[in-house]
């Protein structure tokens, strides 16, 4: 295992539960890890969205409607291969039903019964489920793409777009130029990635917060390593100067955003067919 | 998108028979745009400076897109790129790379020159209407291309 800390998010309604969990990690791994609590499937759909994790600890039964299996497979829906694995968690007697569920979901590495969680079990748990994410992850070959725009609904709107046209495709987000930068340079919030391959590609978005479009256009193409990875400006703006400005800086393509979510879904998928199987995209290489 | 149906569209080859196959790719797609072929790197720069052989187009659009092999005499497809990509008002026209070279250091080299695109020409004739048809698609119809007076 790396000597970074080990990122956990636990979903868990039973405070007791929590606290032992939490005491079992803190036996295991001294303070080499960071163990995050979600109370409720919303509150882990929250931190997720906000926060990279290593892996989930997701108790089987959180409420009256979803189960923890039903959280996961969403979860892995939405974030494709790159869905870190869980772990699912029951205190219930019925487990041969919930076992079987847990070996047909995907996402769901392992399954542990909450009256044989030790030390021992759960640290070996932990360290089969990671070194199986890994060699899987490693053996995927798909580039990923990275979307950034400020906009939340618009990357919801493209990720649905994605999601209709069925790619498989890691997509990763980013909702301003700074977070743009520390991505790409592998810093910050992102020091997690380094030594994983750059994007294969970017949708940029010209107006976004911290630091624009176009101010990260212009330190991209300026960049040694990052002026190969190909930038398709993708943004409301009908501006010639946004137009003249992002081709002279060195974009790709410039896309204006469509209105409607069946054009969008047209051009993401003309975008993906152009980019990932006509194209032939520059290796993308660890920095 | 209107104006793009009128927008010419070059490309730089030193082969005939790859000239006359991507030409009948086009007319395989019926696409109405112009076609212009240039046969070597400094046809490419006088076509496009509108100079020597071509200063009786001084004053007419430039060609909206470019499709650049690497490997033509006089002037490689590399050379001719990093000038066009250095010149402030060619720099815009988007460039794609259409050549046999499907070499890493090309590939890379390529984009590091800021090529828009970088495309394997294929073997078949199917294959080759196939990427002409996407790639006309993608240039003409989704991307929004910088004006070229």
């Amino acid at each position: 295992m790396s000597a970074k800390d080990l990122n956990i998010l636990l979903l868990e309604d039973d405070e007791n539960d929590y606290l032992l969990i939490h005491d079992l990690l803190k036996q295991i791994y001294g303070a080499k890890f960071h163990l995050d609590w979600a109370n409720s499937y919303a509150r882990g759909d929250q931190l997720v969205s906000a926060k990279h994790y290593d892996i989930f600890l997701v108790d089987y039964q959180l409420g009256s409607q979803l189960t923890g299996t039903d959280w996961v497979a969403a979860l892995h829906k939405k974030l494709g291969g790159k869905c870190p694995p869980s772990i699912l968690l029951t205190g219930q007697p019925d487990v041969r039903s919930i076992e079987t569920l847990a070996r047909e979901t995907i996402g769901i590495a392992y399954f542990v019964t909450k009256s044989e969680l030790n030390t021992e079990s759960l640290e070996r748990t932990i360290r089969f489920t990671l070194k199986n994410y890994e060699s899987v992850r490693q053996t995927s070959n798909l580039v990923t793409i990275l979307m950034a725009d400020d906009d939340p609904d618009d990357r919801l709107l493209v990720e649905d777009a994605f999601a209709e046209i069925r790619l498989e495709n890691p997509l990763d987000f980013v909702a301003d130029g700074i977070a743009l930068m520390d991505y790409l340079h592998r810093r910050g919030a992102y020091t997690h990635l380094a030594g994983t391959p750059l994007p294969g590609l970017v949708l940029l978005d010209l107006n976004m917060p911290r630091k624009n479009g176009r101010e990260a256009l212009h330190e991209i193409k300026q960049h040694e390593l990052l002026r190969k990875i190909p930038i398709v400006v993708l943004t409301t703006s009908r501006a010639e100067e946004d137009l003249l400005a992002s081709y002279n800086l060195g974009a790709n393509s410039f896309i204006v955003k469509p209105v409607t979510f069946d054009k969008l879904v047209e051009v993401i998928r003309a975008v993906t067919d152009y980019w990932l199987c006509i194209v032939t995209l520059p290796t993308s290489v660890a920095e | 998108m209107a104006n793009n149906e009128r927008i010419t569209i070059l490309m730089a080859d030193d082969d005939p028979d790859d000239r006359l196959l991507v030409q009948d790719a086009f007319d395989e797609i019926r696409l109405a745009n112009p076609l212009v072929f240039v046969e070597d790197g400094i046809e490419l720069m006088d076509y496009l400076h509108r100079r020597g052989d071509y200063a009786h187009l001084a004053g007419t659009p430039l060609p909206g897109l470019i499709l650049l092999d690497l490997n033509m005499p006089k002037k490689d497809g590399r050379e001719a790129l990093k000038e066009i990509k250095s010149d402030p008002v060619l720099r815009m026209i988007p460039i794609v790379v259409l050549t046999t070279s499907n070499a890493e250091e090309d590939i890379l080299r390529t984009y590091d020159l800021g090529t828009n695109s970088f495309i394997v020409k294929p073997v078949t004739f199917d294959k080759l209407v196939e990427i002409i048809r996407k790639v006309t698609q993608y240039w003409l119809e989704i991307v929004r291309l910088p004006p070229n007076h």
